[in-house]
């Protein structure tokens, strides 16, 4: 063992419980870093060059219906009412199937590219020629918290490092003065298995997401109440001041001034939080075109969501989980996309929630140029089924195919990847998997997915866990 | 990956066959050699998923038998061969295979070409076949060395006298480090108190300590701090990490687990009672079997059952498989990690990679496992048991008495209403004959329907049918009639249709159905006129049974419109059981004739009335449709009120000036998701959904309405599902202040919804004598009292020990990991991985499942078994100086780091023998080295040989953990409540609506003072500062705490109100104990926090704070202060 070389694992460990640019120059400074590896994590260094800075991941949770939003399969209006071919009777997660249904709404040409699109999704379609979908994607589970969970973390039960997090633990943070990572849930609650979804997972702490949304400030970011702002400059001064002498008196330790700059990071996000997510400093016009202030109180608070989301991506946070919908309610479909019962009157509230404000802010990215290095992804952790549900009007679970779809930065637009079979059950052409899914978001990061893994009890785990292909065919 | 999948060739030499200098029919190309060039190929790119015990693509590539059979490779014509084609790019797009890892060459398409144009060769002797990086040879398991300390050179005096020291000494001097000296006093007794009891010491023990001359002072200040009760509470939190100790179910629904804390509390009383760590184990896989009926020792098994488990359910029976075998892979890589640090879960759908785990090793524990169910259960003594079923028997028994006094009671009054009852004007049917006049009509069919019978399918042994005309029977097949029915009963000739108007009688000539309900059908030859029909089921008189009870008789002219002519309605019961299936208890029919107008519609009901003025409208609920005892949860999209005159108005709506009110289902986490404004939106596609029975609209101003309409499924076309519950019987009323009303409309002249609505209506209307009356109240009275009485029996308590069942083998491995795909057979064993040094065995498939799980339990716990001391050793090494002699603790397979000391690890782990598994002398031992007592001093040129003081040049200096820091600032402030066990409290606010959510509290109450390792864990939930400062989610097993810095963690310290609690406290103490002066309030302060003195320029810092604020600011300041949370 020579005297620098230090294991890669523990330098890993070392950085990242520094904050960026803390433990790092300590190593920098005591020459621990030789040069010998291209790579480190959290340094902003790539693999390879990237398409994509930063990344905004909308989830619409309760398993939005590929056969009614993205895909559109003329058979289900030719056979509709008539049983499924091959599959008569069949049961699947909340019991027996009828007969194929055709989607309440009808499908119509968009865009140069002629997708065939659906009409409640009026405001999208403005996007068509921008969008690259991927129709062939399945799953491994038919159960919506495990599902949402591996759509974001590649592994269906928990415990795992949510997309964002890998990001945050590979690129490190581009703001000093706010998170790298945020998740901002929905004002009807969170999404299926919560937290898990943007969850640190065994990586450390710091790269978990930090939860913002307009309704909902960061968590403990306002000072007490009884606190006046002399008394918190003082504190703060003081403060700093016994830890300085704290850590100079023990001068091996690097955490010690981490923590240092952790407490000013804090002071720095106590400032800049509530500039970002301050509304006010948008145009009437932009409030207009989200509709923030919209009749519909939930389509108003999810527009704002999307404002902030804007502004989040505009001050170069990395990684930002939007979500539309929240949870498995009482009433299923009620809350979330999961319309087992009613379809159509289900995906009559969600879709205008959706719409207008998710296409405003692509609108808004575009006009701006952010959309060069932003990378879009639309996703959900499941499909539904082509029939409905015996004696209902909606559909069930169907884990067996669906659609995401990307945008933005290094995808190539107006491109329609796989598809199901005929009748929307089964991915069929070029099934494509979570795995890579997020081997496509990490090449376009810059990295190789098989290279960026951290070891956890007897693996060095990766995001696409043994797996995955980057979608060669929807690149730019 | 950062080791590559290594592999190797399996020759099994059995013949002679040599390959190499075989002819080459091509003789174009030198001879492919399938051992040296193929084999190696398939090796690299395609065993991994093709394996016997994995065949994806029912494939295995072990032998050539699949490849040949599913038409793989044509020998000799490599384009015909499919297996060029998977593997080759085309198109620009991938090759298909192989799924995972790097594509074939050119290169190796190209040998594989020429292989298969040579003709395939595969000799039968060559098994291609996986294999792991580390074979049995594999350091860790290997027996236990038997070590003895050595005899480094350079020892000083002092590093003499405890062997750990020669140990730790022999490493530093092969990298040429030397140790710090010891550590002053004040760093020791923090160090250790902080190690041993996860709390701070107090600043009178640090002045004892620092003054004491004792020359036993150090280890008297062990044997204190190891006989504290805080020690469990310290060291039973790092083992509830390791089991992944976690108080909700996980995964979707994530719903809390109010029992599971009994296992926490034997945790930490077993290792404050110093219980040796073999019975420990033991109790843990097995406690349920070896200390049945004794609840302090049983409980342990409940860590089969702590951890996550999927419990949403799933009707797609092979998701529900998956679900159940993912549920027994937690409990093995939970006990493979936890015990014997080997990660056996990658053995479950191939071998191991990695370590020489065969995946039959993962199936013999998952047969071992497979009767453990979640839950909870009585969790008793056996004498405990007895006397609470003691106690209950007479109150049950008194229960049963008077529910069968209420029902007999109940019945007599239906039996007297029954023999009252006018409306059934006919007598019972008879078995043997019956008859039905009518007017008369004129038929070309006659059917005979039968919708209950009382015992099986009906029969009919002759169906007759009579005329004006005379007494000749037209129903005849004589006469050219011809019968049909429903259905046959196959197999019995005696039984078919021919025989319902053959003439014969009795059963050997009669009909049967083949479902339990059915028709039978005359078709004349033309048409007649009927008026009588006679039927009978038996006219032998020898058979009662299969007689129809309720029946209808239609005629047709043409077979499409039928008229009802007869029916059994109006005939008395035959028996008690047929009026209970009538449902009647009273003159039902009377009833029924003032049911007059349709039944409620859910799409939409209607209620018109005469214009009356009001301000008030309401919606009253009297019984709701799929629960009509019920008059809550019902649902309504929109209720309209319509103004009287010429141009009506919905003078209900939001956009009108309505308002509405009413009880709604709540959810916290979205309020007003089912709030009575959704009736009165003008949307039907959200509703109201009552917790209460009633829905009232306040009207903008006084208005002259006329009409009502309410709908709960508008324009759903399956208005009949549950998701649309809405009211069965109702009122309409209206009022001009809202305290007096006045019925407008009710829907008690509708018709019933359903037969329980039915029902329902009829028992309401049921009228007992006042003595009958009185009696049912007194009953009922002494009903209530008993119920009472039995539910104020103090329960036995009950655990979330989960439920045991028999689970009978066989048992298979699955392929691939899929319980689709059974492999071969298994059977409950010791892991093949240890057979090389620790003891054997093999169960049958007649052994219980309790035999399989304590044969597992006793060799995980045989001394002989070298993983678990050596495992268990590691872990108390590694709390005590923050990374264990093996960094991986749960992972001592190749994967895992090597051991830094592999000889100290023996020597420790045969301590651990030595003193009978416990752990309070290994601690001992430890803690009095000189190793534990040096000093933390940094120094360069040693950390620049071993930064992380992996070989103990310092002691490695440590964050506190998030427990220890919460407990840290409750000691300081003097607030911390120490009282032990029991459930849990809890720092966030629980909801479930369908699935659960945790949302954390903004204020801690006093009652969440204890200890934090007291607070219920519910996982995936967020707790400030406990989630901040690394505490585990438990999703599974935390062998080792992160300890990272975060900003959050500074916003959580500054401005939860937990903090400026603390803060406050803090203040108030050092007031009180310093007095005034604000030089000896700090010097309190620091010594409470830090356990030394301020220097001077910190005084005069401090001062400055408190003077300019207050010393609550400065409390708050020091609570957020490094020096505060780190040990050195």
């Amino acid at each position: 063992m020579t005297p620098f070389d230090i294991t890669r694992r523990s330098f890993l460990n070392n950085i990242t419980t520094g904050l960026a640019g803390v433990g790092l120059a300590d190593l920098l400074a005591q020459g621990l870093l030789a040069e010998e590896n291209p790579w480190q994590a959290g340094r902003g260094m790539t693999h390879h060059a990237p398409k994509a800075k930063r990344v905004l991941q909308i989830f619409c949770p309760g398993a939005a219906s590929h056969l009614d939003l993205w895909e559109h399969k003329p058979s289900l209006e030719k056979y509709h009412g008539k049983p499924l071919p091959g599959e008569e009777n069949f049961v699947s997660f909340q019991g027996k199937n009828g007969n194929l249904m055709q989607s309440p709404w009808k499908f119509a040409p968009a865009g140069e590219s002629g997708k065939m699109w659906t009409s409640m999704l009026p405001h999208m379609s403005k996007h068509a020629d921008d969008i690259a979908f991927i129709h062939s994607m399945h799953s491994k589970t038919n159960t919506h918290g495990p599902g949402c969970v591996f759509m974001n973390t590649g592994h269906a039960t928990e415990g795992f490092p949510a997309a964002g997090a890998w990001a945050s633990y590979a690129l490190g943070t581009a703001n000093e003065n706010l998170p790298t990572y945020v998740a901002i849930s929905d004002i009807r609650g969170e999404p299926p298995n919560g937290k898990a979804n943007w969850s640190n997972g065994f990586l450390p702490a710091r790269h978990q997401a930090i939860m913002m949304s307009d309704h909902r400030p960061i968590r403990n970011i306002t000072r007490p109440a009884s606190i006046n702002s002399e008394e918190e400059a003082d504190t703060r001064e003081l403060l700093s001041q016994l830890n300085r002498q704290f850590a100079e008196a023990n001068q091996g330790e690097s955490d010690l001034r981490a923590r240092i700059a952790a407490y000013e990071l804090s002071g720095r996000m106590q400032l800049s939080a509530p500039e970002v997510s301050d509304l006010t400093r948008e145009s009437a016009s932009t409030h207009k075109a989200y509709g923030t202030q919209d009749e519909n109180k939930l389509k108003a608070a999810y527009a704002k969501n999307c404002l902030l989301a804007r502004r989040l991506l505009e001050r170069d946070v990395r990684y930002v989980n939007l979500f539309c919908a929240s949870r498995a309610s009482g009433v299923d479909g009620l809350l979330n996309w999961d319309a087992h019962k009613t379809l159509k009157s289900d995906y009559e509230r969600h879709c205008p929630i959706f719409d207008q404000p998710t296409a405003a802010l692509l609108t808004d990215l575009k006009q701006s140029g952010l959309l060069e290095d932003t990378l879009i992804l639309w996703t959900t952790e499941f499909g539904r089924m082509p029939t409905h549900q015996a004696g209902t009007a909606g559909r069930d679970h169907n884990p067996d195919g669906f659609t995401c779809w990307m945008m933005g930065a290094g995808i190539k637009g107006g491109v329609s990847y796989g598809a199901t079979d005929e009748f929307g059950r089964r991915a069929e052409v070029n099934p494509t998997t979570v795995w890579d899914f997020y081997a496509t978001v990490l090449q376009l990061l810059g990295f190789d997915h098989e290279r960026l893994t951290w070891y956890h009890n007897g693996l060095d785990r990766r995001i696409t866990d043994v797996h995955g292909h980057v979608i060669e065919d929807i690149l730019s | 990956m950062r080791v590559e999948v290594s592999l190797t060739i399996l020759c099994l030499m059995l013949g002679q066959a040599d390959y190499t200098t075989a002819a080459d029919p091509a003789g174009s190309a030198t001879r492919i050699s399938f051992e040296k060039q193929i084999a190696p190929l398939l090796e690299t790119h395609c065993i991994r998923c093709h394996s016997p015990n994995n065949r994806k693509g029912e494939l295995s590539l072990e032998t050539i038998v699949d490849l040949k059979e599913n038409g793989y490779i044509a020998p000799g014509d490599p384009a015909g061969s499919y297996l060029i084609d998977v593997v080759t790019s085309q198109d620009g797009q991938p090759a298909e295979m192989p799924k995972e890892g790097d594509a074939l060459s050119i290169e190796e398409i190209g040998l594989l070409k020429l292989w298969i144009e040579q003709g395939a060769d595969w000799p039968e002797n060559v098994l291609v076949q996986e294999k792991s990086k580390a074979d049995k040879s594999w350091w860790s398991l290997q027996p236990l060395g038997e070590v003895s300390p050595p005899t480094p050179n350079g020892l000083r005096q002092s590093w003499q006298n405890n062997p750990i020291d020669a140990f730790v000494q022999g490493k530093l001097s092969e990298q040429n480090l030397t140790p710090n000296g010891p550590a002053d006093r004040r760093t020791l007794i923090r160090r250790l108190t902080y190690d041993l009891t996860g709390l701070p010491p107090t600043p009178a023990e640090i002045e004892d300590f620092q003054n004491e001359t004792d020359p036993q002072a150090y280890e008297k200040l062990i044997d204190r701090l190891l006989a504290s009760p805080r020690y469990g509470e310290r060291w039973g939190r790092h083992w509830l990490d390791v089991v992944r100790f976690g108080e909700s179910n996980g995964f979707e629904r994530n719903v809390i687990i109010n029992d599971l804390w009994p296992f926490r509390d034997y945790v930490i009383r077993s290792i404050n009672e110093d219980r040796p760590m073999d019975q420990f184990i033991r109790e843990h896989l097995a406690g349920d079997i070896i200390a049945k009926g004794k609840p302090d020792q049983e409980i342990g098994a409940a860590f089969l059952v702590a951890g996550p488990y999927d419990n949403v359910g799933n009707q797609d029976a092979a998701a529900a498989a998956q679900i159940r075998a993912n549920t027994i892979d937690e409990m093995i890589r939970a006990s493979g990690e936890a015990f014997l640090g080997l990660t056996l879960g990658c053995a479950r759908c191939h071998d191991h990679k990695f370590d020489p785990i065969l995946q039959k090793d993962y199936y013999s524990w998952y047969a071992t496992f497979a009767g453990v169910r979640h839950g909870s259960r009585v969790w008793a003594t056996t004498e405990q048991q007895q006397t609470h079923a003691a106690r209950l028997a007479p109150l049950n028994k008194r229960k049963n008495d008077l529910t069968r006094q209420q029902s007999e009671l109940k019945k007599a009054i239906a039996q007297r209403l029954w023999e009252s009852n006018d409306e059934w004007s006919r007598p019972a049917v008879e078995p043997k004959q019956n008859e039905e006049t009518f007017s008369e009509i004129t038929a070309k069919f006659l059917r005979f329907s039968i919708s209950q019978t009382n015992q099986s399918q009906p029969c009919l042994d002759e169906l007759e049918v009579y005329g004006p005309a005379g007494p000749s029977n037209l129903a005849l097949s004589s006469t050219g009639s011809k019968a049909t029915a429903s259905s046959l009963l196959p197999g019995y000739p005696i039984h078919q249709i021919e025989h319902l108007n053959d003439g014969k009688h009795g059963n050997t000539h009669s009909w049967i159905s083949k479902e339990s309900t059915g028709w039978a059908q005359i078709e004349f030859p033309d048409t007649v006129e009927v008026n009588r029909v006679v039927w009978g089921r038996d006219r032998a008189g020898q058979y009662q049974d299969r007689l129809a009870l309720e029946y209808q008789i239609e005629v047709s002219v043409d077979g499409k419109v039928w008229n009802e002519v007869a029916h059994g309605r109006d005939r008395k019961p035959v028996n008690q059981e047929h009026l209970t299936q009538r449902g009647l208890t009273s003159g039902a029919l009377t009833i029924e004739k003032k049911w007059t107008r349709p039944p409620v519609d859910r799409k939409g009901t209607t209620e018109k009335f005469d214009p009356v003025e009001a301000k008030f409208v309401r919606l009253i609920c009297e019984s709701q449709d799929m629960n009509p005892a019920s008059s809550s949860g019902f649902r309504i999209d929109e209720f309209e009120i319509w103004s009287a005159g010429p141009e009506p108005k919905n003078v209900a709506l939001k956009i009108n000036g309505g308002q509405a009110f009413g009880k709604a289902r709540e959810i916290k986490d979205f309020p007003g998701a089912y709030g009575p404004h959704l009736a009165i939106d003008g949307k039907p596609g959200e509703r109201f959904l009552a917790a209460e029975n009633d829905l009232t609209i306040e009207l903008a101003t006084t208005t002259n309405i006329d009409r009502v309409t309410f709908s709960s499924a508008r324009g759903e076309p399956t208005s009949e599902h549950r998701k649309f519950v809405f009211v069965a019987d109702y009122r309409i009323e209206v009022s001009m202040d809202g305290k007096t009303w006045r019925e407008v409309a009710h829907g008690r002249d509708r018709k019933p919804v359903n037969d329980a609505h039915r029902k329902h209506r009829i028992a309401r209307a049921t009228k007992p004598t006042p003595e009958e009356e009185s009696e049912l109240n007194h009953i009922s009275q002494e009903l209530a009292k008993v119920t009472r009485e039995i539910r104020e029996l103090p329960p036995l308590k009950t655990a979330w020990l989960g439920s045991r069942q028999p689970a009978p083998g066989p048992f298979h491995l699955f392929l691939g990991g899929s319980p689709q795909k059974k492999g071969a057979e298994v059977i409950p064993a010791s892991l093949t991985t240890l057979d090389q040094s620790a003891p054997k065995y093999e169960l049958a498939t007649n052994h219980s499942a309790a035999d399989r799980r304590l044969e597992l339990a006793n060799w995980i716990t045989s001394p002989e078994n070298p993983l678990t001391a050596r495992v268990l050793a590691n872990r108390v090494w590694q709390h005590h100086f923050g990374t264990g002699i093996v960094a991986t603790p749960n992972d001592f397979g190749y994967m895992g780091s090597r051991p830094t000391h592999p000889e100290l690890l023996d020597w420790l782990a045969h301590q651990l023998h030595e003193n009978n598994w416990r752990l309070k002398p290994l601690h001992k031992l430890i803690l009095m080295s000189q190793t534990y007592r040096q000093s933390s001093l940094f120094r360069e040129e040693a950390a620049r040989i071993d930064g992380d003081a992996r070989f103990l040049w310092r002691f490695p200096p440590r964050r506190l953990s998030a427990e220890e820091i919460r407990d840290t600032m409750l000691t300081i402030s003097g607030q911390l409540d120490d009282n032990m066990g029991g459930p849990g409290f809890r720092l966030y606010e629980y909801q479930q609506d369908n699935v659960a959510t945790y949302v954390p509290l903004d204020e801690h109450g006093p009652e969440t003072y204890r200890r934090a390792v007291y607070h219920q864990n519910a996982r995936a939930s967020v707790v400030d500062l406990m989630t901040e400062f690394d505490q585990p989610d438990c999703a599974f097993s935390t062998p080792q705490r992160a300890e990272t810095t975060t900003p959050l963690q500074a916003l959580t310290m500054l401005n939860h109100s937990f903090t400026v609690d603390m803060a406050q406290a803090l203040a108030e103490r050092v007031q009180r104990e310093a007095g005034d002066e604000s030089k000896a309030q700090i010097s309190r302060a620091f010594a409470l926090c830090y356990g030394r003195q301020p220097t001077k320029s910190e005084v005069t810092d401090c001062k400055e704070l408190i003077d300019k604020h207050s010393l609550t600011a400065l409390c708050r300041v020091l609570l957020n202060t490094s020096e505060l949370i780190y040990v050195q």
